[in-house]
């Protein structure tokens, strides 16, 4: 009987074999009328751009915000585009040259952490031109683009400043990072415009993904007297906003528009558009103002921060605060917060 | 003979036929059944992409193209090969010697490490020295790594499959603990370890692409440890252990020295690949610089069937699937989850014909192939 079995097994293999082998001929049929009518309808020189990802897509954020911008231009600018998802560090190199040796004109890298990779690869194909959601272009085919990173959070502090009725506010990041002391002392520098007695309690949770670390934290500054509380600490936010919501405390969101989480409570988001940086990119090579060799660093002025709609107990008279701080910032009236130490320890 | 012609009935000589040809050509059939399996999971894959809109064809063929149509992408496949040969090999020579190793995640990261503070931080070293002294610090610091969970099981008797896994976790932590800390060059503004030294540095074999002299590497010691295994003493002791522990003692082996010695070749192989991979082609350690070569090597050993020249093929199919997805990606627009799907769909097909292979070869023969 066994032997039988595995006789009959091996036809069943090749059953299944001879089944399938004609069902997948069939099917790609369609698509190919597709494809081979695309180049036909497009005789002009197409500008070829290549973006990669270090997320999926449909990450809800930074990379989704990103791939988004990247097909309404597509769209817009009637470019060729190609996108790579979910690359890791140890193999975006190889994604890179294969792009760069494909003969796109851009190759865009979408994370921070691709800076280094882009300016490596860029110096061996002086032909294409790299772009990089990064700090550094040290060539002249490169260009990077970041965000300040702090003039959102100071458009939160003068909203925190006058909203404040304890003349305390918490704030939970990440680390203490250099980046991390110019958001807090921009938010203590937003504050303090409308509001001199303002104190801000900082806390941070060593981790991008902890939300429960990130909400015993903020609930802990909330029983210290708190009653504003601003999380941006990557997933940890949420628990931020979980926090004021069981204090019923008001908070501030960031990067996103968190006033889903909390509609009555979260008083504005400080937005990071990361399709920005694209759009910029892209529009850049096409209209031909875009320096390259350079990194640049976009804030509030270059549309790549700005305040989600705020909440509704906000009132106009804040509001218009908000916007003379913003035209300050736009016109380059706010002095660059340090990034070393606490403002009120100097 | 007769018994077969008893079990199968009325048309004996066509069967008999079959089955003798089966007997005889043993090798050819599970061969073909592993590619017929290939197949099948590529044309299942292929029923996929067709339903996520996507032409297979095309899919295909920049699979085809990206991992060994153009230069590059040859050169890629190559490279990405390395580290996956190491860690399978450090799986199938655990395997053999009776012991489970998960951990050549965690070991390759730690022979990263090994390497990197050879490679970064003695100066003035000949290269061929300079990279000697670099791989040996890996295979050093990768059997170290194994050896925790070895010294475990030896003395206490505790599950390595648990401790070799769970070590993965902590390897991953520690490291990334590395360059945040202690490696992280001070004027480095993210969390990455300094850069190895020119004269650490692998040379490239084929102008133009990844591929570095890690690749002769890796097939020299390929055959080394398969000498080892079936060749010398040490490694038939190591293969008895596998095989019966009870027996092995009997027969006068030491079973800690046998362990110990297999535990050093399966951590220092898996340590070789982290060492490879850094003097090769990442120069310095960053967060995620194991592309997950530590786990796909166990699918590569199993799917090898922990022979020499399955390992190196089906480590050549991970690396062209690796490779060739991405450029699917890039030209067809393959969603990078189907992608995933259709490796799994590979894997789990190729050892299901393992498995047809084994029945049908006891079914034929009376015992495995």
């Amino acid at each position: 009987m066994k032997k039988l079995s595995a006789l009959l097994l091996l036809v069943l293999i090749a059953g299944i074999l001879v089944a399938c082998a004609p069902k997948a001929t069939p099917t790609p049929e369609p698509p190919v009328a597709e494809t081979t009518a695309e180049p036909v309808a497009e005789p002009e020189e197409q500008l070829r751009v290549a973006v990669i990802f270090n997320t999926t897509i449909k990450d809800g954020g930074y990379a989704q915000a990103g791939y988004e911008s990247l097909m309404a231009m597509k769209d817009k600018y009637n470019l060729d585009v190609s996108y790579q998802e979910s690359v890791g560090d140890a193999n975006v190199k190889d994604v890179l040259r294969s792009y760069a040796a494909d003969g796109y004109d851009l190759v865009y890298a979408h994370e921070l952490y691709f800076t280094d990779a882009v300016n490596e690869v860029a110096a061996e194909f002086p032909d294409v031109k790299f772009g990089v959601t990064g700090y550094k272009a040290d060539f002249p085919n490169v260009v990077a683009l970041d965000a300040t990173n702090w003039q959102g959070v100071y458009l939160d502090g003068v909203v925190a400043g006058l909203m404040t009725k304890n003349n305390k506010i918490a704030m939970v990041t990440v680390s203490q990072s250099p980046t991390a002391f110019r958001m807090v002392n921009a938010m203590y520098m937003g504050a303090k415009l409308y509001n001199p007695d303002v104190e801000i309690i900082h806390l941070f949770t060593g981790s991008f993904d902890d939300v429960v670390k990130a909400k015993e934290m903020a609930t802990a500054a909330i029983k210290d007297g708190a009653d504003i509380v601003y999380g941006n600490c990557g997933m940890g936010t949420t628990g931020v906003i979980e926090a004021a919501k069981e204090n019923n405390t008001l908070a501030i969101g960031s990067v996103v528009d968190r006033s889903p989480l909390a509609p009555e409570l979260v008083l504005t988001s400080n937005i990071l558009d990361s399709g920005r940086y694209l759009t910029l990119a892209v529009e850049g090579m096409i209209n031909g103002d875009l320096e390259w060799g350079k990194a640049y660093i976009l804030g509030v002025k270059e549309g790549v921060e700005f305040l989600a709609p705020f909440n509704e107990i906000v009132s106009q008279d804040i509001i218009d605060k908000v916007e003379q701080a913003t035209q300050d910032l736009v016109d380059g009236k706010v002095e660059l917060p340090a990034n070393d130490n606490y403002l009120w320890l100097k | 003979m007769s018994e077969l012609s008893v079990t199968i009935g009325k048309s004996p000589p066509l069967k008999e036929k079959a089955f003798l040809f089966a007997r005889k050509n043993m090798g050819l059939i599970s061969v073909l059944i592993s590619i017929l399996a290939i197949f099948l999971a590529l044309s299942i894959g292929a029923v996929l992409i067709a339903l996520a809109g996507i032409n297979p064809w095309e899919a295909t063929s920049y699979l085809i193209k990206g991992s060994f149509g153009n230069r590059y992408g040859f050169g890629e496949t190559l490279t990405r090969f390395v580290p996956l040969l190491f860690s399978s090999l450090s799986f199938a020579v655990a395997h053999k010697s009776g012991f489970f190793n998960v951990g050549a995640e965690g070991q390759l990261l730690l022979g990263a490490v090994g390497a990197l503070l050879v490679g970064a931080y003695i100066q003035g070293l000949h290269p061929v020295l300079h990279i000697t002294l670099s791989i040996l610090a890996g295979v050093l610091f990768g059997a170290m790594w194994v050896g925790i969970a070895g010294l475990l099981k030896i003395f206490l008797q505790s599950n390595e499959l648990i401790n070799t896994m769970m070590l993965n976790y902590i390897g991953v932590l520690f490291v990334e603990f590395l360059i945040h800390g202690p490696l992280k060059p001070a004027d480095s503004y993210l969390y990455v370890s300094s850069t190895i030294l020119p004269s650490a540095k692998l040379p490239i074999l084929l102008s133009k692409t990844p591929l570095h002299a890690g690749f002769l590497i890796s097939l020299v010691v390929t055959a080394g440890v398969f000498y080892l295994i079936y060749r010398t003493p040490i490694g038939y002791q190591m293969r008895t252990v596998g095989a019966n522990l009870k027996a092995a003692s009997y027969a006068g082996i030491s079973i800690a020295k046998v362990t110990i010695a297999a535990l050093f070749v399966t951590g220092g192989l898996a340590g070789m690949g982290g060492a490879i991979e850094l003097l090769g082609t990442q120069f310095k350690i960053i967060n995620g610089f194991s592309a997950g070569y530590g786990y796909d090597g166990i699918g590569v050993a199993v799917m090898g069937r922990y022979n020499p020249v399955g390992i190196v093929l089906s480590a050549l199919l991970f690396s062209v699937i690796r490779v060739g997805m991405g450029a699917a990606q890039r030209g067809a627009g393959v969603p990078f989850p189907l992608l995933n799907v259709i490796q799994g769909l590979i894997i789990v097909f190729v050892i299901a014909s393992g498995y047809l292979t084994n029945k049908l070869s006891e079914t034929v023969i009376g015992g495995r192939a």
